[in-house]
This record gives C-alpha cells, sequence and structure tokens, in this order.
C-alpha cells in the first residue's frame, strides 16, 4: 500500500486493487474476529446457510431431493448442535433407504431384477435388501465386538471381502429368474454400495472409538454422498475433526462458505469451458475421439491431443468440485475435514498428484491395501517391499474397488464383455501401479536450487503426461476394447 | 523415554522439512489423519520404528491411527521398551 502509482493515487485505490483486497478479505474471513462473531449469531447462521444452498445450488453438483435431504440434516445440526452425530446418522439411514446406490446402473438394476423374477415391486425389493444389509451389519459389527480376540474380528476387511465374494458366488450360481437370484442379488448391490463405509466402521470399532453400533450400521450411507469412497472414512475420523466449541463451529462453517462458492466457481467454469470447447468450437471429448477411431473414422493429430489434454483438465475441475461439494457439507455440519482435492496441479511427483487428486480414495486405498501388504510383505528388502504394497493399493485394491462397483455386470452381461471390461480396466491400474512404484523408487527430491525448469516445469509436465496418457485406459463401462485405447494411444504418435 | 524423544522428533521434523510443511509441532499435533504427512513419510516412519527400535507392527491389531502424534509414537516406543 506505500506504493504510489505515477497519478499521485495510492496503487491501492484502483479497482483490480479493491477486488484484490475483496478477495484477500474474503479468503481470510474465517480468521477475521468480525466474521466469527457474526457467524455464531442467528443472523449469521442463517446468512451463511442461506449461502451455502446458493452456492450448491448454482454448483449444480447435488440433485434437488440430495440437496433437501442436506438442507434438513443440516438445519438439524444447527439447531441441535448437541445432537449433531444422531441427527447426521438419522438423516444418513433415511438417505440409505431413499437413494441406496451410487451409480445409475445401480438405480436401474432393482426394476430390471424385480421384472425378471416376478417379485413385483423394484421398491419393495430395494428396501427390504436396505433393512437386511443394515441388520447384517449390526450383527457383523456386534461379532466383531463379542469375538474380539478372533482373527476376522482382527482382520474385518478382509473378513467382510471373503464373505462378499462367497454371497457373489451363490448369486451368479443361482438360476436368474428366481425370487431368491432376486433377493440375494438385492442385498448384494445394497452391500457392495456400502461395502467400504461398512470397513471403516469395522476399524473404527478395532481402535476402541465408543459409537454404539447400532449407530455405525445406521451410518452406511452418509447423507452428504458421493460415490463407494466414504469422504469423511468413520465416526473416529470424524471426532477428530469435530468443532468443540462454538467458535470452533462458527469457524468451521465459514471454511464451508467459502469451500461452497468455491466449488460453485469451479463448476461454473467447467460447464463453461466444456461448452464452448466441446459444444462451440466442436472438439470432440476424449471418449468421443476414442470412439471414433473404433468407428474407424480418422481424426485430425492435433485435435486428438488436444482432446486429451483438454480432459486432463475438465477432469481435474469437475472432481475438484465434486469433492468440494461435499466436503463443504460435512464441513457445514461441523467438521472440519481436509478436503478432497487439493491443486494437484502442483504435484511434482505421481504419488503426490495420488494424494493431491482424490485424498480419501488414496486413503482408501492405503488404509485398506497399502499398509497392511506393507507391514506383512518383504521386509527384509525395501525396494521390494515398497513396490508390493504400492501394487497391492494402486493395483489390486484399485482394481477390486471398481470391479466391486459395478458388481451388478455379473448378473447382467456374458462373462466375454465382463473380461473386456475388466481387461481394459486392469491395464489402467497396471500401469498406474507401474508409474507409481517407479515414481517412488526414483524419489527424486528436487529444490528450488535445481533451476526453474528442473524444479518447477519438467516434474509437473511429466506428471501431467503420465495422468493425460492414462486416461486413455480410465474405464470400466465397455467403451471400446483395450485394443482400441492402445490403438489410440499410439495415433498420438502418428503410429 | 528422553532418549527416544529426540530421535522420534528429528524423523518427524526432518520429514515435515521434506514437505516443506512450516511451523512448531506440539506432541499431541496430529501428523498423518490432519495431512501433514502422507503415507509415503509414514512407511519411513515405519521403517524407522522397525529398524531404530525393534518394533514389529505386522501384528493383525496394529492400527496405523496409533503413529499419528509424537506422543503415540512415543508411547509405542516406550511400551516396546
Amino acid at each position: 500500500m506505500s506504493v504510489v502509482a505515477a497519478s499521485g493515487r495510492p496503487a491501492g485505490a484502483g479497482p483490480v486493487a479493491r477486488l484484490l483486497g475483496l478477495r484477500a478479505a474474503w479468503l481470510s474471513m474465517d480468521r477475521n474476529p468480525v466474521a466469527q462473531t457474526f457467524a455464531g449469531t442467528p443472523a449469521g447462521l442463517a446468512a451463511i446457510h442461506l449461502g451455502f444452498f446458493a452456492a450448491l445450488v448454482a454448483s449444480s453438483e447435488f440433485s434437488a431431493p440430495a440437496l433437501a435431504m442436506i438442507a434438513v440434516a443440516l438445519a438439524g445440526c444447527a439447531v441441535l448442535p448437541a445432537h449433531r452425530k444422531s441427527v447426521i446418522v438419522l438423516a444418513s439411514l433415511a438417505f440409505l433407504a431413499l437413494r441406496p446406490f451410487r451409480t445409475p446402473e445401480f438405480n436401474d438394476f432393482m426394476p430390471w431384477l424385480a421384472g425378471q423374477s416376478g417379485f413385483g415391486s423394484a421398491t419393495a425389493l430395494q428396501l427390504g435388501a436396505v433393512a437386511a444389509v443394515v441388520m447384517a451389519a449390526f450383527a457383523g459389527l456386534e461379532a466383531q465386538r463379542r469375538f474380539a480376540a478372533t482373527t476376522a474380528a482382527k482382520r474385518p476387511v478382509l473378513a467382510q471381502l471373503l464373505l462378499f465374494l462367497a454371497a457373489l458366488a451363490i448369486a451368479i450360481a443361482l438360476p436368474a429368474g428366481s425370487i431368491p437370484h432376486a433377493l440375494l442379488w438385492a442385498a448384494i448391490a445394497v452391500w457392495a454400495s456400502c461395502f467400504w463405509v461398512l470397513a471403516y466402521a469395522s476399524t473404527d470399532q478395532k481402535s476402541g472409538e465408543p459409537t454404539p453400533n447400532a449407530m455405525r450400521a445406521a451410518f452406511l450411507r452418509p447423507f452428504w454422498g458421493g460415490s463407494a469412497t466414504p469422504i469423511g472414512k468413520n465416526q473416529g475420523y470424524l471426532a477428530k475433526f469435530e468443532a468443540r466449541t462454538a467458535e470452533d463451529l462458527a469457524v468451521t462453517r465459514l471454511k464451508a462458505l467459502k469451500l461452497a462458492v468455491w466449488t460453485a466457481i469451479l463448476a461454473l467454469c467447467h460447464d463453461g469451458l466444456n461448452h464452448l470447447i466441446h459444444g462451440e468450437v466442436g472438439l470432440p471429448t476424449l471418449h468421443d475421439a476414442i470412439m471414433a477411431g473404433v468407428q474407424g473414422s480418422d481424426m485430425p493429430l492435433g485435435a486428438r491431443w488436444a482432446s486429451l489434454v483438454v480432459n486432463y483438465f475438465l477432469d481435474l475441475m469437475i472432481i475438484a468440485a465434486w469433492g468440494h461439494a461435499i466436503v463443504a457439507v460435512v464441513r457445514m455440519a461441523g467438521y472440519r475435514i481436509p478436503r478432497n482435492t487439493v491443486n494437484p496441479l502442483a504435484s511434482r511427483t505421481l504419488a503426490e498428484f495420488w494424494n493431491r487428486y482424490f485424498f480419501y480414495y488414496k486413503e482408501l486405498l492405503v488404509d485398506f491395501f497399502f499398509y497392511p501388504a506393507f507391514l506383512r510383505w518383504f521386509k527384509k528388502a525395501p525396494k521390494l517391499r515398497v513396490a508390493f504394497a504400492t501394487f497391492a493399493a494402486a493395483g489390486f485394491g484399485n482394481f477390486l474397488y471398481h470391479a466391486m462397483a459395478e458388481t451388478h455386470m455379473f448378473a447382467t452381461l456374458p462373462w466375454s464383455e465382463i473380461g473386456s471390461r475388466l481387461a481394459t480396466f486392469g491395464f489402467y491400474t497396471l500401469v498406474l501401479s507401474a508409474g507409481l512404484i517407479v515414481s517412488q523408487w526414483r524419489g527424486v527430491k528436487l529444490s528450488p536450487a535445481d533451476g526453474f525448469w528442473r524444479y518447477e516445469v519438467a516434474p509437473r509436465l511429466t506428471v501431467c503426461l503420465f495422468f493425460c496418457f492414462l486416461k486413455i485406459f480410465d474405464d470400466i463401462f465397455g467403451n471400446g476394447t483395450l485394443i482400441d485405447r492402445i490403438a489410440f494411444f499410439f495415433g498420438l504418435f502418428g503410429v | 523415554m528422553s532418549q527416544t524423544r529426540p530421535d522420534i522428533r528429528a524423523v518427524m521434523q526432518g520429514l515435515l522439512d521434506a514437505k516443506g510443511v512450516a511451523g512448531p509441532l506440539a506432541d499431541t499435533d496430529s501428523l498423518f489423519v490432519s495431512g501433514r504427512l502422507d503415507s509415503l513419510a509414514a512407511t519411513e516412519v515405519l521403517m524407522v520404528l522397525e529398524t531404530d527400535f525393534g518394533i514389529d507392527l505386522a501384528d493383525a491389531d496394529f492400527d496405523i491411527a496409533r503413529l499419528d502424534t509424537i506422543a503415540d509414537l512415543e508411547a509405542l516406543v516406550a511400551a516396546k521398551a
């Protein structure tokens, strides 16, 4: 502010400086005592919630029914802050009953099962499956508590996985169109959607977290939504970030508001760029570019590269907006959990990108696959140890997660098509694992002394290119075969 | 316990410095859950515990959250001593 412009006026008085000042004030809002005090008043609480929902509506990250559910739950948290946990569990149970699935494919699966078996009502089938899974989850958690010394109780995720695979094998063996087939597949569909939340609930219990099992079993579908990856993990994790005082709660809500507004900005920018680039300019999406090759039509080399790079940046924007929206809701409920995406473009290594791009999914893979493998295998060979644990997480765990998220295909598709889908995604996980292993083996620690290009540009460009190429193979929906995608990759180099 | 404190603290401070995380570190500050350090840093801590303190963490009962603070690490080392 001490700088004086040529006109004699303080440089800070210009419109740009004023805008920058407003931006700085907005970003530091949660550290501003006046804003904190206001946020703790009834008027402040109402204003924050109003702004928060306006931002969420503008972001289009939630459907209208999901927003209504979130509004009711957050109103409950605001009115009954001392009973926040009960409100959240009840809202989550209602959300599970109404919308147990994370994907449209699973939503369509219930009517398909009901129609094929002559069960009649898909809604009744779905509600019955939800009730069965909640009761089974409670029984499983109680068994873990009562028989804590058993191997199954100490290795609850592995035990759950083996049970799930056994149920899947039985379901595949049952005659299609029968009532038992429909009932078991309906339960598997709900179970697959809640598997990782239940896994976190069981590790929570193992660590001694005191939440009653009835509450854990009711919290299989957090009302803030998301994929099968639990954002906010479990009650123990949430408790570590819970606002304990009125002042802390005010700060947490201000942070939630800021994140919701940033969500809206990102989502609107994404939608605008998507419309401009793929609509007005007419550049094909990466999916369309790959499928154009499958259908035999040729695309200019420049357009292929442009589709690839644009896909990378738009994907980053939409993943960030999606994760921010969910984290913002968790924060507004009173838990200041870390963001899901934190400036992935700053990553200098593949492992760092993985951590910054989708934090809670990376955590899931690390918690349930990386650590268990790292702690048990190849202790005498450090490089092999890291490689095996990385493959267990980014390879095996990643593959298993996605195959489970598409479990319905084992009921609806022929084995040849399932094999084709899994081959493409299997290749994706292999390449990702290999990249991460090499990245960790190299362990290059750069510093600014290495120069601008070597420190600031080259590593980021390498990370960007790797994930651009990797996205070509990120498909489990059967859009083209693995060979088609490999052909697209080589086509980028004129081969 | 006083003998282990500089070692554990130095290891953690070294990891934080390498990641560019500034600021003082209290004994009860969360290291991994808070996102200060990532899983790669955790593997380094695990290896230090194994090689320097002879602590085998492969037991099925082990929970990675037990390593989340300097105080946790010290308690783990003290229990082994």
